[in-house]
C-alpha cells in the first residue's frame, strides 16, 4: 500500500534522512515515533508528494508519489504541523474550498462537508471566521480538511500540539472512529499518543528508522530486557517518604532482593529496582514502616516503553557525520538488551 | 470544476470581501472621477480657444485619463499581487495547495488570473468615462478600444512582475516592494529605453521595451508583433513563478 524504499533526503550539506525504508499496509494505523528533529515532519512531507526525496522511491496504492502526483494526492488526507488554515475564511467555506481543491464530486461534498463538521463537531462554528477560533478548533478544522475529501490515507503530523488534556482525549475518540477504514499514519514525539492509538510504531531518530513493531512486541521486547541475571522480572519502584535519609537508603540497600538503590533528595525519594513480586513490596513497606521513615507514596513505575524509547532515541551521533560513526541499524531491528545498569 | 476556477473564484472573492481593497478600489474610482472632470475641463478650455487647431479627444482626454491608471497601476498591482504567493508561504497554506492534486501550472493560472480580473474590472471603471463621453460627443472608437486592450495586457504584464515577486520571498512587505520595484524598472525602461551603438542590439532593446508597444497601442494600432510581445511576456513571467513554487519542493 504504501512502500518507501532507500529514500534519502539532504538539506544542503545535512542529511536530514538517510535510507529509510519500510511498508504500511491498508488499513493500519501507524504511530511514527521519534524526538523533535529527528526527521519525522520530513518523510510525512515526502510521503505527500509536498517535498522531493533526495534519492530514492515512495509507492503509494502502487503510484510512484514523483511520477504520478496527482493520483497519489487524490487518496491522501494531510494535516501538517501547522494546520493550513485561511483565517479570513468561515469554516464552512474553507471546507468547501478544499473539496473543491480536492476535487471531491460535487454529488458527495454537501454529505462529506457535513458529515465531518458533525464528527468533529464544528457545525455550531461553521458560519464563524477562521482567524475567531480557539487553538482547539483551529486544530479540529484542521483534521477537517484532511478528512473532507474522504482520502483512503490520512497522515497527520503532530496533530495533539497545542491541544488541552480533554481535546486530546477527544481526538482519540475521533481516531478510534476513524480506524479500520483507512490507513493512517501519525507522526508524534508523544509515547502515550502512540499507546493509545496506534497498532504498529515506527522509531525514528537522526533520520533513521532504529525500530519498527507492533506496540506489544515493543512492550513484551521491552520487559525481556527488564530482566535480572537469573531471568527473573524486575522492576521500578518509586518510594517517597517524610525523612529520607543516606542511613535509611544503605537498609535498603542491604537487603537481597533489592539490585539497586538511589535517592533522589529533592524529591525525597527512593528509585528502587527489585524483582517484581508482592512479598518484596510488603517488606519494603515494613521496612519503611519499622524505621518510621514517614510513608508518603510507593508506586510501580509502568515506563517500560518509554524507556525502550529513550534508549533507542538517545546519544546517536548525527547522521550528517561520517558514516562509521552511525551504526547502522536494519529496519526491523529488534530491540536493543537494555543493560541492567541504565535501570540504575 | 477546474483548479484554476477554483483558486480563481477564491482569490477573487478574497479581494472583494477584503474592506480595506475595497477601500482602495473606491478611492481609485473616486480619484479616476475628479482627474477626469479636470482634464475635461482642461480640454473645454482648450478647445473654446479661437486660435489654432483644436484638440484631438482623444489624446487630450482619453489618453491623459489612462496615463493616470497607468501611474496609479504602479501602485495598485503590486499591492493587489503582492500576497498571492508569499502569504500561502508565510500561513503555510501552501502545504494544502502542493498536497492537493492540482498542479503548480494550475496554482499560478488561478492567482494569476484572478489578480488579472480584478486590474481588468478596474479598467472597465476607467472605460466608463470614455463610454458616458460618447453619449454627448462622437469620436473614432478604434485608437480608445485599442489603447484598452494595451492597457489590460499591460496590466497582466505587471501582475506577472508582482507574482513573480511574490514568489521569491515568505514576507508580505517584501513581496510588494519587490512587485513595485519591477514593475517600475520596466516602465522606466519602457519610456526611455537604452542608447547604445550598435544598430541590432539597439533595435533588440527597442522592442524589448514596453513603452514602443503600448504607444502602438495607444494609437489605435493592434501590431501582432505587440500582442505576441506581451503576451509571451505573460507566459513567461507564469513560467518562471511555477518553477519558484516548484522549487519550494527541493528545499
Amino acid at each position: 500500500m504504501i512502500r518507501v524504499q532507500n529514500v534519502s533526503k539532504n538539506y544542503g550539506e545535512r542529511t536530514a534522512i538517510k535510507d529509510l525504508n519500510f511498508e504500511i499496509k491498508l488499513g493500519e494505523v501507524v504511530g511514527f515515533l521519534g524526538p523533535n528533529g529527528a526527521g519525522k515532519t520530513t518523510t510525512m512531507k515526502m510521503l505527500t508528494g509536498f517535498m522531493t526525496p533526495s534519492s530514492g522511491s515512495i509507492e503509494i496504492c502502487g503510484f510512484d508519489v514523483q511520477k504520478n502526483p496527482i493520483e497519489v494526492k487524490q487518496k491522501l488526507g494531510y494535516l501538517p504541523e501547522t494546520p493550513p488554515l485561511y483565517v479570513d475564511m468561515t469554516v464552512g467555506n474553507y471546507l468547501n474550498y478544499v473539496a473543491d481543491l480536492k476535487k471531491v464530486p460535487k454529488a458527495e461534498k454537501k454529505k462529506n462537508i457535513t458529515e465531518v463538521l458533525e464528527s468533529l463537531k464544528l457545525t455550531e462554528v461553521k458560519n464563524r471566521l477562521i482567524q475567531n477560533l480557539s487553538k482547539g478548533f483551529r486544530q479540529r478544522v484542521g483534521i477537517a480538511q484532511a478528512l473532507v475529501s474522504n482520502p483512503e490515507i490520512l497522515i497527520l503530523d503532530e496533530p495533539t500540539v497545542g491541544l488541552d488534556p480533554s481535546q486530546v482525549s477527544e481526538f482519540r475518540e475521533i481516531l478510534k472512529v476513524l480506524k479500520g477504514s483507512r490507513t493512517i499514519i501519525l507522526s508524534t514525539h508523544i509515547l502515550q499518543e502512540v499507546q493509545a492509538s496506534c497498532e504498529r510504531v515506527i522509531i525514528i531518530n537522526n533520520g533513521q528508522i532504529v525500530a519498527q513493531n507492533t506496540i506489544e512486541e515493543l512492550t513484551s521486547m521491552a520487559s525481556r530486557s527488564h530482566q535480572n541475571n537469573l531471568g527473573a522480572s524486575i522492576v521500578k519502584v518509586i518510594l517517597k517518604v517524610n525523612r529520607p535519609s543516606e542511613d535509611f537508603k544503605k537498609v535498603l540497600a542491604r537487603q537481597n532482593y533489592i539490585e539497586s538503590v538511589s535517592l533522589a533528595n529533592s524529591s525525597k525519594s527512593y528509585e528502587i529496582i527489585c524483582e517484581n513480586n508482592e512479598k518484596n513490596f510488603e517488606s519494603i513497606v515494613r521496612l519503611v514502616l519499622d524505621e518510621k521513615v514517614g510513608l508518603q507514596e510507593f508506586k510501580k513505575d509502568s515506563i517500560l516503553l518509554e524507556d525502550v524509547f529513550v534508549e533507542l532515541t538517545k546519544n546517536k551521533s548525527d547522521v550528517s557525520q561520517p558514516k562509521s560513526k552511525v551504526p547502522k541499524q536494519s529496519p526491523n531491528a529488534t530491540l536493543p538488551e537494555q543493560p541492567k545498569e541504565n535501570l540504575n | 470544476m477546474s483548479a484554476i476556477f477554483v483558486i480563481f473564484k477564491k482569490e477573487v472573492a478574497g479581494f472583494f470581501k477584503s474592506p480595506w481593497f475595497l477601500f482602495v478600489y473606491s478611492f481609485f474610482g473616486l480619484l479616476l472621477g475628479v482627474r477626469f472632470l479636470i482634464s475635461l475641463d482642461e480640454f473645454i478650455q482648450k478647445s473654446m480657444m479661437p486660435q489654432g487647431k483644436p484638440p484631438n479627444i482623444h489624446d487630450a482626454l482619453f489618453i491623459q485619463h489612462l496615463n493616470w491608471v497607468y501611474m496609479m497601476f504602479l501602485v495598485l498591482i503590486p499591492l493587489m499581487a503582492m500576497r498571492l504567493i508569499s502569504e500561502e508561504k508565510k500561513e503555510r497554506t501552501m502545504d494544502l495547495l502542493l498536497t492537493s492534486p492540482i498542479s503548480n501550472i494550475e496554482i499560478v493560472a488561478g492567482k494569476f488570473l484572478a489578480a488579472w480580473f480584478v486590474a481588468i474590472t478596474m479598467l472597465f471603471l476607467a472605460f466608463l468615462f470614455p463610454l458616458f463621453t460618447s453619449t454627448v460627443s462622437t469620436f473614432d472608437w478604434g485608437p480608445l478600444l485599442g489603447s484598452y486592450l494595451g492597457m489590460i495586457l499591460l496590466a497582466g504584464f505587471n501582475v506577472g512582475l508582482c507574482l513573480v515577486a511574490s514568489s521569491l520571498t515568505t514576507s508580505t512587505v517584501m513581496s510588494g516592494f519587490l512587485g513595485f520595484i519591477f514593475v517600475l524598472v520596466t516602465m522606466v525602461y519602457g519610456s526611455s529605453g537604452i542608447q547604445v551603438n550598435n544598430a541590432i542590439v539597439s533595435l533588440m532593446l527597442e522592442q524589448m521595451s514596453l513603452g514602443v508597444h503600448l504607444h502602438d497601442f495607444f494609437q489605435g494600432i493592434v501590431n501582432i508583433k505587440s500582442l505576441v510581445f506581451l503576451i509571451s511576456g505573460i507566459t513567461f513571467l507564469g513560467f518562471v513563478s511555477n518553477k519558484l513554487i516548484e522549487m519550494l519542493r527541493w528545499k
